[in-house]
């Protein structure tokens, strides 16, 4: 009998414990527990920000894509190497991941969107109004990268990219959308933008505020050509009385903290690793030593232009490379990403192609005398995007400018396929409902 | 006289000891030959007393693992019967999962290898020791690297997404195995903590109805490790020394400063404008701006700067071990020393174990095993960075080592930074200390019933510090110091308690076993880093001027399981098995929580039939087959939660989606079957084992592609099938018996792998074109996909690409093009061999014993990914492997080697698909015992002094160095990193090491 005791006490250590098996994670939160509340939209908004950076390689990837003499790339990344050459293969991974990366972006903005009812109905506007800046400036840069420019064929039936405005677990019961047009991907965008330049504050820190839409809807309109909506977006920030142009060239860039002149970088810590810089820097800066300045370039400067300094010679391997993108000493310069300079190129061009020649004069002198050359006394067309180019080289324009205003890239016209990613491999073999560009 | 009234009865008496070390032996059986209804079992001191009849003529002696021996009764009388353990593989004691069984009963697959193959060898982690012993086992020692991971595939691949490494458990307790990541750098292994030679033996469970017992995580198979454990009545005190050298198997030839600055500037004139310059520079202009130093005349081997003159090992080993009838002990403490071949890189393990077992009655025991070690490994960067040692042999030999101006510095301007600077410059150690043990309890409360209770622990702690001063920011950006320190704790912990009911008559055999299991595993991380240090003699981050980063994780999970198994025997003849696993496990999806998992094994023993019994050619014949099924759980502790991390933005913090639920999810599912053959031919002498399995794999844990427009790229789901198909083969023999000793082991096994389905869909290893390893429905994971050279065009020198665009009949165009974007990506060649195989013989006379190995793979490719710079005709100034002087120089030119024109067909392709085929003399260990009367004198009851030679010879076609390689830089990129086989990228060999040992016995 003891027996039977002493074993059915030992067998009791069968006793089921099934609570045991639900653990819960300890640094990350479920989805319905991330967004119940107003604190967690708002968190969820500045993630929203934080993975902005994933994306904006574009930056540098642009520029790349649409140099024929300005760089010297010494790497031998094979698909950064294949933008350069303007051959790119349909498996890309830097086509493939800006892609991922950026509807990643969109996704995360989606569903902080969906639970925006959460917030105060106060606020709720406001909250809206950054995440649907974001989802703009995306966009934009994905129809820029991905389909036909504004400027080429149709928008109507140019092929643009899938418009999500819904939430993952909403969108994975019926993945496999289709291109929209170039047409509507830009009035989404628009529609982003005018409700966030209507919400958003005049003043938000870092953050995105009612001038920060504006400055993105005047490069979205000039890409269409649509110089009197550019032109007074851009002037609605000039005039703001917020943003001013600094007066020492070299403190514009690789700052820790936004100057005056900043309507948007992207925030940089020491922790994130900053491709574009670094791509761009020497090694004894801490990067990558990839992309030197050709000597040609240097040609291009006036006598005196202030903006034939914004270069240092690497001394490790005697190469010119830009200060642009010259990585800082605390390693955290932020990403320029739009700047009161730009305001001004864009309002002078498109008052001079709306009949207002003075006007274009006076705002391409202010970046002139800034840039240490004495000012003009009239302008054309050419002038004026030449200074455009001069201004903002490596800041990832020129391919869009090129593509808008119809030119070439060296040989290569605007409008060639070429010019244009691919739809990536991956993507087209998940989604059958996606077509290829031309060319691929 | 009075006594011959009785009935005619006579009492026997005698002691059972091993014939090896004379111990007792605790319950042989002792039956009357022709009557086994009468018998008995030896006492704990091997003593016992058996009533027989007058009439019995011969006594049958057994012990499980020891010959049986039959002796006449009245030989038996008080005398000492020495019984010696069993050489025929069928006798041997295998450790299954929660019990032991006799490889003669067994009906599932298993693997055995006992220590004397594992105790000194220099190897860093004893996974390697597995290497050509076991068929079925595929182990592949990824570079010389010390304490990095080592590849085991048991069967084959099974999983894409989840662990493809089998399960070890030791002890019966399951350990962690996982491989450690510290931020940026290779995979540890955890495994490198345990000292082998406390290693009595490993039991490698195959197939599904030996693994199955283990659920969830048998897929992989499972190592059992089962360590050495004392012995009654004797002391024994062991000491073992040895001392060793090491050099790279095999070295490469790079060009000299002669051929570089030849081929160099034929590449510069092959691609120069008209008037002799590139971008406006000459020659001599691009040579001074790039490679200073280049007029005086050096010639550096740049390659035997990468190695470390004084590789080699030093092994102590300490143990004491004994007991009484009660009491077993087993002590240890053990040190080992390596030095890689590499520089920068060092291994080094202290250790001490303890096993005790007690008696307290004759129904109760009870005994702890526990083990203390600490290793400090001097890590060394992945192969992708150029401080990696092995990355040296970019460098170009016109430049030099020291500077000319100053011979203590480094040369500062060579072409790339490399890991001569680090020597005095970076300090970067991983420490662990690793705490293993566990306590059980065996009560007896009824006779042929056995309750069993145990808790198991181990306790991982790792501290990983990484120091960079002011002289390496060529490299680290860091112009004044740079340091990370990262602490791991990693807890799991486990109990177990199964009851064992066995019952044993004429007919029938029986063996039940039921029992439950729960562990818990807990890790925590933490790190911190920092910079701008005062000056380089601060190393810690409290000196640092700046804490740049710190982060903390932490994470659990559990696992809870009911199993049980049944054997049977019947009539000596009829094997039967069935064993079943419930297991619960938190990773699993709340709708998918709990898997069962089954297996059902049968075997017929045909040499116990009548028409075969008494033929003495065949001794002993088994068939068995098998069937069962097995699981494997994901990597990742929260893979079917919807989840939000943490981030940081401008001074706030945030959160970001970063998965999406699938309350669906579950284990990977292999359904296996095995038929095999066990046979012993003339009285055993020779045994062997041949199996044919398939492995079927469902649901895998796949990283499956959705359209990247959700906001995901991937989704783990349970998608994809794979099979596994093999045979294996085992053979052993003992050719010679007498007093010339000789036997020869022979292991085969092919398998092939098949990824069945995966949606059409192929998978990469990485995303980031460093890999183009790959998954591709109907090939073999990890198949290498690329375009395919076709060599050279005789007239032009241009490398050209076949089309290999699918026509409309379906075949494919073979003509060739020199654009590589007009070429096919194709599937050129696979790193899974066709088989692999192993011949080991052992000879021995008096003292002497000779021991030889040849280990073998077969019918694998390997892919060289750094011949996209080590053969690129100078796409920059890396020095070329000598294979590049014969380069097509001149029409009519015919060679495999491009005209030299900067990058010109150095992309991917099959032009550096290489055949890695090898055959190795893995080890060879020459040893003698001195004879007893030399030694007695010293005290000693035995000596043996010993040669060991390891990976001493090598045959290869491959030409890119060792092709038993697999290079690092997986665990750095890859998104899939299993996926990837046979890829070197600057990965150095493996190591050959000579050692001279001593071991002493008193």
């Amino acid at each position: 009998m003891k027996e039977i005791i002493l074993i059915c006490s030992f067998l009791f250590l069968f006793s089921a414990c099934d609570d045991y098996l639900d653990i819960e994670p300890q640094q990350a939160i479920s989805t319905n527990v991330a967004l119940s509340d107003e604190q967690g939209v708002r968190t969820a908004l500045i993630g929203t920000y934080d993975i902005l950076l994933s994306s904006e390689h574009v930056i540098l990837n642009s520029e790349l894509l649409a140099d024929t003499e300005d760089l010297i790339w010494t790497s031998f990344i094979v698909p950064l190497t294949e933008l350069l050459n303007k051959n790119i293969a349909v498996s890309n991974n830097n086509v493939e991941n800006f892609w991922i990366y950026s509807y990643r972006i969109i996704n995360q903005a989606n569903t902080v969107l969906d639970a925006v009812g959460v917030v105060a109905e106060t606020d709720r506007d406001a909250v809206a109004a950054e995440l649907r800046f974001i989802r703009a400036l995306v966009y934009f840069d994905l129809i820029n990268m991905y389909a036909k420019p504004w400027t080429a064929g149709n928008p109507e039936s140019s092929l643009g990219v899938p418009i999500v405005s819904i939430p993952a677990e909403e969108s994975l019961d019926n993945p496999e959308v289709p291109r929209n047009n170039v047409a509507e991907v830009y009035e989404f965008i628009i529609a982003d933008l005018i409700f966030a330049k209507a919400n958003l504050p005049e003043q938000n820190g870092v953050f995105a505020n009612t001038y920060t839409a504006s400055a993105l809807l005047s490069r979205v309109y000039l890409m269409q050509e649509k110089f009197e909506s550019a032109s007074a977006e851009a002037a609605r920030v000039i005039t703001s009385g917020r943003y001013e142009l600094l007066d020492d060239l070299s403190q514009v860039f690789n700052q820790s903290d936004n100057s005056v002149e900043d309507i948007f970088t992207i925030q940089i810590t020491p922790q994130d690793f900053n491709p574009v810089s670094n791509f761009y820097s020497g090694e004894l800066e801490g990067g990558n030593a990839f992309i030197g300045v050709t000597d040609e370039h240097l040609t291009k400067y006036d006598t005196g232009d202030l903006r034939a300094k914004l270069f240092y010679n690497d001394l490790q391997t005697n190469t010119r490379r830009t200060s642009k993108w010259r990585v800082n000493a605390t390693k955290d310069g932020n990403i320029t990403t739009i700047r009161l300079a730009e305001m001004y190129l864009t309002r002078a061009e498109a008052r001079f192609r709306t009949g207002d020649p003075a006007g274009a004069l006076e705002d391409v002198n202010v970046i002139r005398r800034r840039a240490g050359l004495l000012s003009l006394s009239d302008v054309d067309l050419d002038v004026i995007l030449e200074e455009r180019y001069l201004e903002l080289i490596f800041e990832g324009h020129q391919f869009r400018d090129i593509k808008r205003t119809r030119r070439f890239f060296g040989g290569i016209p605007f409008d060639d396929p070429q010019m244009i990613y691919p739809i990536p491999q991956r993507e087209l073999d998940v989604n059958g409902a996606l077509l290829q560009n031309e060319g691929y | 006289m009075f006594y011959l009234c009785l009935p005619a009865q006579q009492t026997v008496a005698g002691i059972i000891l091993d014939q090896g070390d004379h111990t007792p032996l605790v319950g042989a059986s002792i039956v009357v030959d022709g009557a086994e209804q009468i018998g008995t079992t030896s006492g704990l001191d091997g003593s016992f007393t058996l009533t027989v009849p007058e009439e019995a003529a011969t006594l049958v002696f057994t012990y499980t693992g020891y010959q049986i021996k039959v002796m006449p009764v009245e030989e038996c009388q008080n005398a000492t019967i020495h019984l010696s353990v069993s050489a025929t593989l069928l006798d041997e004691v295998l450790v299954v999962g929660y019990g032991t069984q006799v490889r003669s009963d067994m009906t599932g697959n298993v693997s055995k290898i006992n220590k004397e193959d594992i105790e000194g060898m220099p190897v860093t982690s004893l996974e390697s020791t597995l290497q050509g012993r076991a068929a079925g086992v595929f182990v592949t020692n990824e570079s010389g690297k010390l304490g990095f991971n080592i590849d085991v595939r048991i069967r084959g691949t099974s999983s894409i997404n989840a662990s493809v490494q089998p399960l070890y458990v030791v002890d019966g307790v399951v350990i962690n195995s996982q491989d450690q990541v510290a931020f940026n750098n290779s995979r540890l292994n955890p495994l490198a903590d345990l000292n082998f030679n406390d290693i009595e033996s490993i039991d490698i469970l195959k197939d599904a109805s030996a693994a199955a017992i283990y659920g969830t995580r048998g897929s992989n198979g499972v190592v059992i490790i089962t360590t050495r454990k004392g012995k009654a009545n004797t002391t024994r005190v062991e000491l073992d020394m040895n001392y060793g050298w090491s050099r790279p198997t095999i070295k490469r030839k790079w060009l000299n400063a002669e051929q570089y600055l030849e081929l160099w500037g034929e590449a510069f004139a092959n691609v120069a404008d008209e008037d002799g310059t590139l971008f406006g520079l000459t020659a001599e202009d691009w040579k001074d701006n790039r490679l200073e130093g280049w007029r005086d005349g050096n010639d550096t081997n740049w390659e035997d700067l990468m190695y470390n003159p004084e590789g080699g090992q030093k092994q102590m080993q300490f143990n004491i071990s004994g007991g009484n009838d009660k009491t077993t002990f087993y002590v240890s403490a053990g040190y080992s020393d390596q030095t890689a071949i590499i520089i920068l890189n060092d291994f080094e393990r202290l250790s001490g174990r303890m096993n005790l077992t007690h008696r307290i009655n004759e129904r109760l025991d009870f005994g702890m095993n526990m083990s203390l070690s600490r290793t400090v490994l001097e890590e060394v960067p992945v192969d992708w960075d150029f401080a990696a040692p092995s990355g040296i042999v970019a460098q170009s030999p016109v430049q030099p080592l020291y500077d000319p101006d100053d011979p203590d510095e480094i040369f500062a301007n060579t072409v790339y930074f490399h890991a001569l600077n680090y020597v005095d410059n970076v300090d970067w150690q991983s420490t662990n200390l690793r705490t293993l043990g566990n306590a059980y309890l065996n009560w007896q409360p009824i006779d042929n019933l056995t309750l069993h209770t145990d808790f198991g622990l181990d306790n991982f702690y790792n501290d990983n510090e990484r120091y960079y001063n002011s002289k390496v920011a060529r490299n680290t950006g860091e112009p004044n110091g740079w340091k990370r320190t990262w602490l791991a704790d990693v807890l799991h912990y486990s109990t177990s308690t199964y009851a064992t009911y066995g019952l044993q008559n004429n007919d029938h055999k029986v063996e039940a076993t039921l029992g439950m299991s729960y562990e818990g595993h807990h890790e925590e991380s933490f790190s911190i880093s920092g910079r701008n240090f005062p000056n380089d003699d601060f190393q810690n981050v409290s000196s640092a001027g700046e804490i740049i980063s710190g982060g903390e994780d932490e994470t659990d999970f559990s696992v809870l399981s009911y199993f049980g198994r049944i054997n049977y025997k019947f009539d000596k003849k009829y094997l039967l098995s069935i064993s079943s696993r419930i297991d619960g496990d938190s990773r699993f999806g709340r709708d998918n929580r709990y898997g069962f998992f089954p297996a059902v094994s049968a075997g017929w023993i045909l040499s116990e039939e009548s028409i075969l019994e008494n033929k003495s050619s065949l001794s002993y014949l088994k068939l068995r087959a098998s069937w069962g099924v097995t699981g494997n759980s994901p990597l990742t502790h929260f893979p079917s939660l919807g989840l939000f991390e943490g981030g940081r933005y401008g001074d706030q913090s945030g959160i970001i989606q970063t998965q999406i639920p699938n309350p669906d999810l579950k284990w990977e599912k292999t359904t296996q079957v095995d038929v095999g053959v066990d046979f012993g031919l003339l009285d055993d002498r020779i045994s062997g084992q041949v199996d044919y399995y398939i492995k079927n794999t469902n649901d895998l844990l796949l990283n499956t592609n959705i359209p990247a427009t959700t906001g995901f790229a991937t989704q783990l789901k349970n998608f994809g099938k794979m099979k596994n198909e093999g045979i294996e083969l085992m053979l052993s023999s003992h050719n010679l018996t007498g007093a010339f000793k000789w036997k020869t082991d022979f292991n085969f096994s092919k398998n092939r792998n098949t990824v069945t389905d995966i949606g059409g869909q192929s998978i990469e290893a990485d995303n980031s074109n460093v890999s183009i390893s790959q998954v591709i429905e109907g090939q073999a994971v990890g198949v290498f996909f690329a375009p395919e050279f076709a060599g050279v065009d005789p007239a032009n020198g241009d490398a050209l690409f076949y089309l290999n665009t699918e026509l409309e009949n379906g075949q494919f165009d073979r003509g060739t093009t020199n654009t590589l974007a007009e070429a096919q990506f194709v599937v050129i060649g696979d790193p899974n061999p066709d088989f692999i195989y192993s011949l080991g013989n052992t000879f021995s006379w008096k003292g002497l014993e000779l021991r030889i190995l040849f280990q073998g793979v077969f019918g694998n490719e390997g892919y060289n990914a750094g011949g996209q710079f080590q053969m690129d005709g100078f796409g920059w100034f890396d020095n070329q492997d000598i294979r590049m002087l014969n380069r097509w120089q001149q029409p009519g030119d015919r060679t495999d080697i491009p005209q030299l024109r900067f990058l010109k067909g150095s992309n991917d392709s099959s032009r550096f698909i290489e055949d890695a085929s090898y055959l190795r003399l893995k080890n060879l260990s020459l040893s003698y015992q001195l004879p007893p009367n030399w030694i007695e004198k010293l005290g000693l009851q035995q000596m043996t002094v010993y040669f060991t030679g390891y990976n001493l010879v090598t045959f290869t076609n491959y030409q890119s160095g060792d092709p038993e390689v697999n290079t690092d830089i997986k665990d750095y990129f890859a998104t899939n990193p299993s996926v990837i086989i046979g890829e070197n990228f600057f990965t150095p060999p493996q190591a050959k090491t000579f050692l001279f040992g001593i071991k002493a016995g008193f």
